[in-house]
């Protein structure tokens, strides 16, 4: 009876819970596609992009249409002491309780950057509802303007940024796409230094150029003035910004992380190797590599043994000489090394002058050298503007095509 | 949910007024017999008196002027018996020489001879006279013997043999079982020929005096079950059966369980295959269900088609039918669960589509799923009930107005739709009604949870559902054989059904007797011409 009793007595309980819990109705989220972070006047600024869900899809099927006349997500800011003040404020403008699990980027703005973004670590690794697995962007100018600014043919800029970096990682690999857990993981590892990639305005800077890109006109164009695009390489030093690297620099830092995936690299072909200009080139699609780094002593300085296997596909040529011999192939095969050999060295330069471990070498000398480590922990900076670079790189160009020659030969030889 | 079955069980356990079935009886014990009389008047106003003065008892003196000593009456229930037959047995009877029937010494035998009809027995009592009348045989009395004969000579209109319309079949026999007991186990007699396939018989119903039949093949059942179901149906006292429904509740294991643990079909094939298992049929007259029993969770999940078809087709439809049971159970809990608490757990942009379609609902999402599904549930009842001339009617109604025009009304969310009419066409997957049933119960109990603690309240639910589900049994055998207690030897037919030459055994759980088959009969490729033979064709 006793048992009846209790079951009752929870029955209703359970019952009269309904509502109270932490019940939401789907209806009453604001679901967020992207964060934006700042300091202003020694606050915290935080802007959210929230997406309007009664503009995603149009209730008669397609979805995709465009016509609508309202933008698919509102920006908003609160500017508090901390981040979570700020958050708390939101509500003051806002009707829908802020859902946040479903974020894919954060934007970090630039005056943030340099002043440490540590709090934003915690805010994301210390709660449950953010997930780690947030993309981190940097821009030079303020996050809340970012936010503001649409992706054009897209409809919600924080999901498509998000789509940018991923896209990019796994056809490009220029910048490495990093996410909260791992800036984390870099924070709180011996190399102390991570990279994240710069988003900027491309094209019309100016404020018209960036007003055109906050309203839906912008749709009506075939190519509006201005453009979101991937511009750097933010190298963060602990975590405040150090430099901003170029995209020939970030490229090699991009084969160091081991983080390339999928990349075009040009090659010129062999004979012309002096005069670029009007060398014959072929270009090869990397299809799949495998990096292996490891340090090796050598009189009392290390030196990074990198191991590379690199599949490419040739894409196009216009080398004239037949491509069915294996001379040929061979030839342009150590073009290719030399080239990714190239790429890499450029990212190393980049590493010594900043004296910012970006590739995480020092995990891997404490790993191998852990009594050495103790000693030059302290002077590992100018420890890295030592480290020198041993590459060895095996490319291999498969599937040339059915194209025995090119087209240029053809013409040139008759 | 056993909580649930406390709850009721305490209401109704409570002080009852116990009615012995049997006080408010008519008595028909009379010390002394009527047909000692051996006067035919006196016997049929007895008959009168009993039967009351009801248009289809026919009481009915035979005799003409040669007959006035020795007058004939026949008794019988008209519609019962068959007209043609009956005028045959009157022309006999009268072609008789009732001299002759008297002085013999052993008038039935004498009867049987010059009567053709196969069945007649004598009837000495009273008691019997008047049941055997009810029952349908036709009574003769003699003036001037002091016993009665009844001749059976069934007939009147019955329904034919048909197609079973509950459980349907592609490929398989399409006879099923009639409302009359006699052909219900001719049907099955006809499917296994054996003299170990034996019936017994009882008669339940104080008033309805219902004919049932418990079935079961001699060497395969388990004899203690059938002693238990025969003991069972003994204990049974009551007025009325009037369908298997009425047996099933009072002999089945727990009295407080939704989970059905008697199985009932309409086909033939499906009893004998039962039997041939070592089950033990229970066929009721006045109703084509016949029960079967013991039986587990899994039997629910099987049609007889399995069997008949291939065997990968038949266990990938089994895998289909146990996915729609859980989607049947669980898929509008797990949608409010997750669209009022876990959202986090839908992918970004469904829970964008979800939430833009959710724009503008009145009600909470607890309260949609339940106000559509009990739509459906009176929609659903409303197309069992209703005359079928305005069945069109009703399926507008349906398919339009609460679909449609609910979803542009902006009343209810199109994804609920989808969901509700999902769950609905999955709960009619399950070969068996009574297990459907059971699942359409428990959605609204593990809705009310989902909505109130989310996912963690459909565990709530679910856990109590599974404990109760292996505490049960059906005539001692555990419900979830063969996953719970777990038997690798019945698992051939499962989830999976293996090939009928590797389902070597019988489910061992049920039967003593083991083997069903020999080994190794899997089918062997033979090469039947040749290449020899093909150098000769011309």
């Amino acid at each position: 009876m006793r048992l009846l009793k209790a079951a009752c007595l929870s029955l209703a309980m359970g019952m009269s819970l309904s509502g109270c819990w932490n019940r939401t109705e789907l209806n009453e989220l604001g679901i967020t596609s992207a964060t934006g972070l700042d300091r202003k006047d020694k606050e915290w600024r935080v802007s959210y992009q929230m997406i309007v869900p009664s503009v995603m899809s149009s209730g008669s099927g397609g979805g995709s249409s465009g016509s609508s006349s309202q933008p698919a997500v509102h920006t908003f800011s609160t500017q508090a002491k901390t981040i979570q003040e700020a958050n708390n404020y939101t509500n003051l403008e806002n009707a829908r309780r802020l859902y946040v699990s479903h974020n894919n980027a954060l934007v970090i703005g630039g005056e943030a950057a340099r002043q440490g973004i540590s709090p934003i670590v915690d805010v994301y690794f210390r709660n449950t509802e953010q997930r780690e697995t947030v993309l981190l962007f940097v821009t030079e100018g303020t996050a809340e303007e970012m936010l503001r600014m649409l992706i054009p043919p897209e409809k919600l800029p924080g999901a498509s940024l998000a789509e940018i970096i991923r896209k990019e990682n796994e056809t490009a690999s220029i910048y490495p796409s990093i996410n909260m857990l791992e800036f984390g993981q870099r924070l709180n590892s011996d190399a102390k230094g991570a990279a994240i990639p710069v988003i900027s305005i491309a094209g019309d800077d100016s404020t018209e150029g960036r007003e055109s890109l906050e309203s839906l006109d912008v749709n009506k164009s075939t190519s509006p003035p201005a453009k979101i695009k991937l511009t750097k390489l933010a190298i963060f030093q602990g975590d405040r910004i150090v430099d901003l690297l170029d995209p020939a620099e970030s490229r090699g830092i991009t084969w160091l992380i081991g983080k390339t995936k999928e990349s075009v690299i040009s090659i010129p072909f062999p004979d012309a190797e002096e005069s670029e200009a009007d060398s014959q080139l072929s270009s090869v699609r990397i299809r799949s590599t495998s990096i292996r780094i490891k340090p090796i002593k050598r009189d009392d300085h290390y030196v990074m043994q990198v191991k590379a296997k690199v599949n490419g596909v040739l894409l196009g040529t216009d080398v004239t000489e037949d491509l069915s011999k294996p001379r040929v192939i061979k030839q342009l095969q150590t073009q290719l090394e030399k080239r990714i050999a190239q790429e890499m060295e450029t990212g190393m330069t980049a590493i010594r002058r900043l004296r910012v471990d970006v590739a995480g070498f020092a995990d891997k000398v404490h790993r191998k050298y852990p009594r050495d480590w103790r000693k030059i922990k302290e002077r590992w900076a100018e420890e890295l503007a030592q480290i020198e670079l041993d590459i060895h790189v095996d490319a291999t160009i498969k599937r040339p095509g059915i194209l025995q020659k090119s087209f240029r030969s053809l013409w040139q030889n008759s | 949910m056993s909580i649930f079955l406390r709850i009721i069980q305490t209401f109704f356990s409570g002080k009852r007024a116990k009615r012995n079935a049997t006080q408010d009886m008519p008595s028909d014990e009379s010390n002394s017999s009527i047909l000692q009389s051996g006067s035919v008047p006196e016997v049929l106003q007895f008959l009168r008196s009993q039967l009351g003065n009801s248009p289809d008892i026919i009481l009915q003196e035979l005799g003409d002027a040669s007959h006035k000593l020795h007058r004939i009456a026949v008794c019988y229930v008209d519609g019962l018996v068959d007209t043609k037959l009956l005028s045959t047995l009157m022309r006999s009877l009268l072609s008789l020489s009732l001299e002759e029937t008297l002085k013999n010494p052993q008038p039935e035998e004498w009867l049987k001879e010059h009567i053709p009809v196969s069945q007649i027995s004598v009837v000495k009592s009273d008691g019997p006279l008047v049941q055997s009348i009810l029952e349908g045989q036709t009574a003769v009395i003699i003036d001037g013997m002091k016993k009665a004969f009844t001749f059976s000579i069934p007939g009147g209109s019955r329904r034919s043999i048909e197609e079973p319309s509950t459980q349907t079949v592609i490929r398989g026999p399409k006879e099923g079982f009639t409302e009359e007991i006699g052909t219900n186990i001719a049907l099955l007699r006809r499917r296994i020929r054996s003299p170990h396939l034996r019936f017994e018989t009882r008669t339940l119903g104080q008033y309805t005096q219902t004919k049932v039949a418990v079935g079961y093949i001699n060497g395969i059942a388990n004899k203690d079950v059938v002693d238990e179901v025969m003991a069972r149906l003994d204990r049974i006292d009551t007025d009325s059966i009037l369908e298997g429904g009425y047996i099933e509740e009072f002999i089945q294991d727990g009295a407080y369980t939704p989970f059905p643990t008697i199985y009932n079909t309409e086909r033939p094939d499906t009893v004998a295959a039962g039997m041939l298992e070592g089950l033990v049929a229970i066929i009721v007259d006045g109703t084509p269900f016949t029960l079967l029993a013991p039986v587990t969770f899994f039997r629910f999940f099987a049609s007889s088609e399995d069997y008949y078809q291939r065997y990968d087709i038949s266990s990938f439809l089994r895998l289909v039918r146990l996915v729609s049971f859980i989607v049947a159970l669980m898929l509008p809990a797990v949608y409010i669960a997750i669209t009022t608490f876990q959202q986090e757990m839908l992918p970004t942009t469904l829970l964008i589509t979800l939430a833009a379609q959710r724009e503008g609902t009145p009600l909470p999402a607890l309260l949609e799923a339940l106000v559509m599904e009990l739509t459906f549930e009176v929609i659903r009842e409303a197309g069992v009930r209703m005359p079928r001339a305005i069945g069109p009617a009703i399926s507008i109604v349906g398919a339009l107005v609460l679909g449609q025009a609910a979803v542009q009304a902006g009343l209810v969310s199109a994804a609920m739709v989808i969901v509700v009419s999902f769950t609905a066409i999955s709960n009619f997957v399950l070969p068996a009604i009574n297990m459907a049933s059971a699942v359409r119960l428990l959605r609204f109990a593990l809705m009310l949870l989902a909505g109130t603690l989310g996912l963690f309240g459909i565990l709530v639910g679910l856990v109590p559902i599974l404990v109760h589900l292996v505490s049960i049994r059906s005539f001692g055998v555990p419900y979830m054989v063969p996953l719970a207690p777990l038997d690798w030897s019945n698992m051939k037919d499962f989830i999976v059904r293996l090939p009928w030459w590797r389902m070597k055994t019988r489910p061992v759980i049920i039967t003593k007797s083991r083997y069903r088959q020999a080994a190794h009969q899997e089918p062997r490729t033979q090469h039947i011409a040749e290449d020899e033979n093909f150098d000769q064709l011309p």
